[in-house]
């Protein structure tokens, strides 16, 4: 094999070190028994220990992860549903295309744009119904609405690798639409659904903008927390805690992949129906 | 009566895909329905499986008219192009599918697949996933998957596409004599002429959204009725004509004569490459002398250009036909074959 280029080592280096010394500098920190400055003293898990015993971070950690299960939960039924319903579209293809990039429009609002308008929605809202008083049940609302688009996306791109022809073939042999849904269409896209399930709840977890227009004073998520921790100062238990979100989203973004992947080999499935 | 289509027209938007289709197979029949890319016979399948509706006419199964009745409740099954099969299911419930959706009782079930399994030499695949199987084997699922819920018709839509070419005439051979064992109704789409020259009772050939003509494979090839059907099927020389008296051909190769009927004054007749005779000197009737331009050796048989006309025969003569030598061509007349009219 040719030997790199030198510039080539250099410059790849610096890049992933541009990426990654803010993280590493966090995740170092987080083992640092010293309090203060930039000194290190010695290794120690004590801010971990800390972090886990002060009931603030345990709240938002709690009302982080509720929020996270609950708005995934709805968003991933009705991404799929809505994927599902946008392939079978009955009422012309203009309709069906139309519909199709208002579907991407959440991906690429601005979250601050769509924040605002949400909080201009609960407002109105707040006159009908005391419930949408920011807290918890505003927020999950709030990010199901850009969740929503993401789960249908990734969705919808396994219905495409599937193709039309097992649908058929099902119908052929006597299956009614139930008996479709439940044995060959939502088995076939399991490994879509999960990953697009994925994808929002990782998008939950770490978003800061939605939850800070949306939530109430006894909302307070993680990523809230510690926006307020930093505003006073830098405490080592926000090293320790940003250390373990960023191992979580970490994991979730590898099995993500690692879905993706299988879903793309059986696309080259040579069984797989294709027109 | 196993299947009547009556009239039966299909849009897609402003296109045409059907327009007036109208055939009748008899029960037990292996008939195909031959034609070219986009000449609507994927339509005409699917709308007798009941996968898609017709826009006017009507289908009868069995006596029964099933116009309006969707597939899921027709007693109809697909082998499908590329076979369709159930990825996530194993080859035994892939095939148990149809059963398992009507609710059959378990004993039933395992009886049917096993018999069903047993029958296209699946048994030692049964519990393998469809990506772990060959092409021919996955074929050989998907006409179980078909079979096994008994259906009045089976529909194959372009069953051999997916085969390399070695194993296809194997199978056509190995399909035929399934047709036959089962005595079952067969209706195969395809747009390959010899495949269906191999498998058929009868074949319809279409083209344009219309069914050109119905026949035996005998009849298709030797009767062929028009331009479209003498070209599409095997090898054709093709030319113009003026009729005189009763059987009299005029034609740019001289005055011929046929033993067919001429339904016409002036028209196309025409002729297969191996109903052209060679020899060396003048035989006497329905001849003609023109020169080699070409010559193609094939093994079994060789194939000869002649100059000017690009008038081309066939024959299993070991002569060997250089350029330029003169050759006597000999019209059969039993086989010089006046098209009816184009429309």
């Amino acid at each position: 094999m040719k030997k790199p280029g030198l510039l080539l080592v250099i410059s790849s280096v610096g890049i992933l070190l541009f990426l990654y010394l803010p993280l590493m500098a966090v995740a170092f920190f987080s083992v640092n028994s010293s309090k203060y400055g930039l000194v290190w003293k010695e290794f120690s898990f004590k801010w971990y220990v800390r972090m886990i015993q002060d009931p603030y971070i345990l709240n938002a950690a709690l009302n982080t992860l509720i929020l996270a299960v609950i708005s995934t939960a709805v968003a991933t039924t009705l991404g799929t549903a809505l994927a599902i319903g946008m392939e079978n579209f009955p009422w012309g293809k203009r309709l069906k295309s139309f519909l199709d990039s208002i579907l991407h429009l959440p991906v690429i609002t601005p979250d601050i744009i769509l924040a605002a308008a949400l909080v201009v929605v609960f407002m109105f809202l707040r006159k009908l119904m005391s419930i949408f008083e920011p807290g918890l049940l505003t927020m999950t609302i709030g990010h199901i609405t850009f969740q929503i688009a993401f789960v249908a996306l990734v969705v919808r791109s396994r219905i495409a690798s599937i193709g039309h022809n097992v649908e058929a073939a099902a119908r052929d042999l006597y299956a009614n639409n139930v008996y479709l849904l439940w044995h060959v269409t939502l088995p076939l896209l399991m490994p879509g659904i999960i990953a697009g399930a994925m994808l929002a709840f990782t998008l939950s977890l770490d978003d800061f903008v939605i939850s800070f227009f949306t939530s109430g004073p006894k909302s307070v998520t993680l990523p809230l927390l510690i926006y307020a921790s930093v505003r006073r100062g830098i405490t080592p238990e926000i090293h320790a805690l940003s250390t373990v979100i960023l191992l979580l989203t970490v994991i979730l973004v590898f099995t993500f992949e690692r879905l993706t992947r299988i879903q793309n080999r059986a696309k080259n499935n040579p069984a797989k129906g294709r027109k | 009566m196993g299947l009547e289509v009556t009239d039966v027209s299909k849009h897609y938007g402003d296109v045409p895909a059907l327009n007036r289709v109208s055939l009748k197979v008899e029960k037990g029949e292996f008939f195909t329905i031959l034609g070219p890319s986009g000449c609507g016979k994927t339509t005409l399948l699917k709308i007798i499986a009941g996968l898609e509706l017709c826009d006017s006419g009507r289908i009868s199964i069995g006596g029964e008219i099933v116009t309006k009745i969707p597939a899921n409740k027709r007693n109809v099954n697909t082998v499908f192009q590329n076979y369709a099969l159930f990825p996530h299911l194993s080859v035994y419930e892939n095939i148990a599918f149809g059963l398992r959706s009507r609710k059959f009782n378990r004993d039933i079930i395992e009886e049917r697949v096993g018999k069903a399994l047993e029958m296209l030499q699946l048994t030692h695949t049964s519990e393998r996933y469809p990506a772990q199987l060959s092409g021919g084997q996955q074929q050989r699922v998907a006409l179980a998957r078909a079979l096994v819920n008994e259906p009045a018709i089976l529909l194959l839509d372009e069953p051999m596409s997916a085969l390399d070419a070695r194993l296809r005439s194997q199978v056509q051979v190995e399909l035929r004599n399934l047709q036959r064992r089962l005595g079952k109704t067969f209706i195969m789409v395809t747009h390959d002429q010899d495949e269906a020259l191999t498998v058929s009772d009868r074949i319809a050939v279409m083209n344009l959204a219309t069914i050109v003509q119905i026949g035996t494979p005998t009849e298709i090839y030797e009767r062929p009725k028009n331009k479209f059907v003498a070209n599409f099927i095997g090898d054709a020389n093709m030319f113009e004509a003026t009729r005189t008296g009763d059987s009299g051909l005029i034609t740019e190769y001289g005055t011929l004569e046929t033993s067919l009927p001429i339904p016409w004054q002036e028209g196309a007749v025409v002729i297969r490459p191996e109903n052209i005779r060679l020899h060396d000197s003048n035989p006497g009737f329905n001849t003609l002398p023109l020169k080699v331009r070409d010559s193609i050796y094939r093994g079994d048989h060789q194939e000869i250009w002649f100059e000017e006309n690009n008038l081309k025969a066939k024959t299993t003569n070991h002569t060997l036909y250089r350029p330029g030598t003169e050759v006597w061509l000999e019209f059969l007349k039993d086989a010089l074959v006046p098209l009816n009219e184009e429309e």
